[in-house]
């Protein structure tokens, strides 16, 4: 197509009306700069559990409006601490945690350098030899993890005894994104071909440099919208993953089921049913991108957390609500994350919603849980933002 | 309306509005309530920053490169939150995209590139700004911009194609 046809589709293209309320906008704007006068940095010094000492501070102030600190406590059954993050980093995450709650690392950047590091009492050692964002952990320290391009184009690889191995892309495929690993070092996830399609795979820990492509249904169509893709291994070699918007499982022998769902799977749009993540113990946790069956909810955008038990071959639907992600522990609890002001929460085995309480600022997303759901992990919102640790 | 400059700034984006919102329904891959948080961010912090931003040389690019560091930030924000974990991916459609109806092939077609990708091609073909202005914007070199260019206008061509054959 040549620009001056992209030109006239984009300008011709029927689009529906604009909800932008200009009058609020103005609103809002004085209230922000109003704000913006009477929030102050502040430092609060924490005890945590453990007797460790944790310097806080205030986040920067945001264009939100300010949530009243709380003070760090054992509300809820959990403390809350804050790292800090080195000076010459703008940003500092923690990514991932293994299953004994050992291994914490995760990412610091600067907006254009960012480089993959392990935390330790609140202080973050660079993994020496990797380069880029670091992702899933197991227990042995083994982090796989990618750098990211000027495009935005993710090179997978695997650091291991301070040597980083990069992930193999089958033939035809250009990029490589790592979304799990098992207590051996097996990796899977994704490759991505240069029209964006993507496929799952499995990089086995016995052959570095090798990648091996899980079954796919027959008659694949260059479908991009759904991008299909493995998130989760445990020991036994069993892979859960996404293939064209259906959570599914492939046994170890490579046969690919789809998982149970907890109701019809919405036939909007793309016609994603949900996700699933990483598996710990025998379960899998994900979302189901609708209500589940026989609910009288209301809203259309409501979804479910869901649990999958993969020896016995179920779905529990955990809780429902506007959940951006899921993640679980082998115990059968989770922890939920979304975009509302306060917006993490615990679900315990038994399915109980509990809001986590949240560091001053405000703000924090918990994003995984060690095995037996004692530690989370998380970060704050925003350009600057800071690792966060709940003790459960 | 308390002055005479926020007169002229409901007057500004009143008229602006609707190449706005149309940027950033694009932007989004065709997510209106995506479209329409960023248009609202966009303009609220425009007012924030009106005084200075109404004399700039070129307030339209001006306001154009705030539209797309909002959408640009949004996407960066999910992309380092769970960089490389199942639950959320930035550099592929997230969950709201897929969920959209295809109103139009080409919508369904952006949708399908990286963010950046669709900010290159929305800037300068719907916007119209030059490939320097481009490259400042998304902080990366003219060279990629160009190369960008060509890429999404090549992955575009051929999902319209493949639409079509596809019936």
């Amino acid at each position: 197509m040549s620009e001056t046809e992209l030109r006239h589709l984009m300008a011709a293209i029927d689009v529906p009306p604009t909800r932008a309320d200009v009058q609020q906008a103005m609103v809002d704007g004085r209230r922000r700069s109003r704000n913006r006068a009477v929030v102050g940095a502040a430092v609060a010094v924490l005890v945590v559990a453990g007797g460790v000492v944790a310097v806080t501070q205030v986040n920067r102030p945001s264009s939100a409006t300010p949530v009243p600190a709380t003070p760090a406590s054992k509300a809820a059954g959990c403390t809350v601490e804050t790292y800090k993050v080195p000076e010459k980093w703008t940003a500092g995450t923690i990514d991932a945690i293994d299953d004994t709650g050992r291994y914490l690392v995760g990412t610091l950047s600067t907006g254009t350098v960012r480089t993959p590091v392990r935390w330790q009492h609140g202080v973050p050692a660079p993994l020496a030899g990797a380069t880029g964002s670091a992702g899933p952990v197991n227990s042995s320290g083994v982090v796989a993890g990618a750098d990211i391009d000027e495009n935005d184009h993710l090179l997978g690889w695997v650091w291991k005894n301070g040597k980083m191995t990069r992930l193999a892309a089958p033939s035809g495929y250009l990029w490589t994104v790592p979304q799990g690993i098992n207590a051996r070092g097996d990796v899977v996830g994704f490759a991505t071909s240069a029209l964006y399609v993507s496929i799952p795979v499995l990089w086995p820990a016995d052959h570095p440099g090798t990648v091996v492509k899980l079954q796919m249904p027959a008659g694949l169509g260059a479908s991009h919208a759904n991008f299909s893709r493995a998130t989760g291994i445990d020991e036994h070699g069993t892979i859960v993953g996404v293939i064209l918007g259906r959570p599914v499982r492939w046994s170890a022998d490579g046969l690919a089921t789809p998982l149970p769902l907890p109701g019809p799977a919405p036939t909007s749009g793309g016609g994603d049913a949900g996700t699933v993540g990483a598996i710990r113990g025998h379960f899998a946790f994900g979302t189901f991108y609708a209500k589940p069956a026989g609910s009288t909810l209301n809203d259309k955008s409501l979804v479910t957390a869901v649990r999958w038990d993969l020896r016995a071959g179920t779905v529990t639907s955990l809780a429902v609500g506007h959940f951006n992600g899921v993640s679980g522990a082998a115990t059968g609890g989770a922890v939920t994350w979304n975009d509302d002001p306060n917006p993490s929460a615990r679900i315990t085995p038994d399915g109980r919603l509990i809001p986590l309480n949240q560091p001053s600022g405000g703000g924090a997303l918990a994003l995984e849980m060690s095995a037996d759901g004692s530690t989370i992990i998380g970060q704050t919102r925003g350009d600057s933002s800071r690792p966060v640790v709940w003790h459960c | 309306m308390r002055t005479l400059r926020d007169a002229e700034y409901v007057e500004y984006v009143t008229a602006r509005l609707p190449a706005l919102h149309r940027a950033a329904y694009l932007l989004c891959g065709g997510d209106a309530a995506l479209a329409d948080d960023i248009v609202q961010t966009t303009i609220t912090r425009l007012y924030q920053r009106w005084r200075r931003a109404s004399r700039a040389d070129n307030l339209d690019a001006y306001v154009h490169r705030m539209l797309v560091n909002t959408f640009v930030d949004e996407k960066r924000q999910d992309w380092s939150k769970v960089r490389l974990l199942p639950s959320v991916h930035g550099d592929v459609p997230s969950r709201t995209e897929s969920t959209i109806e295809d109103r139009d092939a080409l919508v369904a077609a952006l949708r399908t590139l990286p963010t950046r990708q669709r900010a290159v091609l929305v800037l300068r073909f719907l916007l119209d700004r030059p490939v320097e202005e481009v490259a400042e914007i998304l902080e990366c070199s003219a060279g990629t911009v160009k190369s960008q260019t060509s890429r999404g206008l090549a992955v575009l061509r051929d999902q319209l194609v493949l639409k079509n054959h596809a019936g």
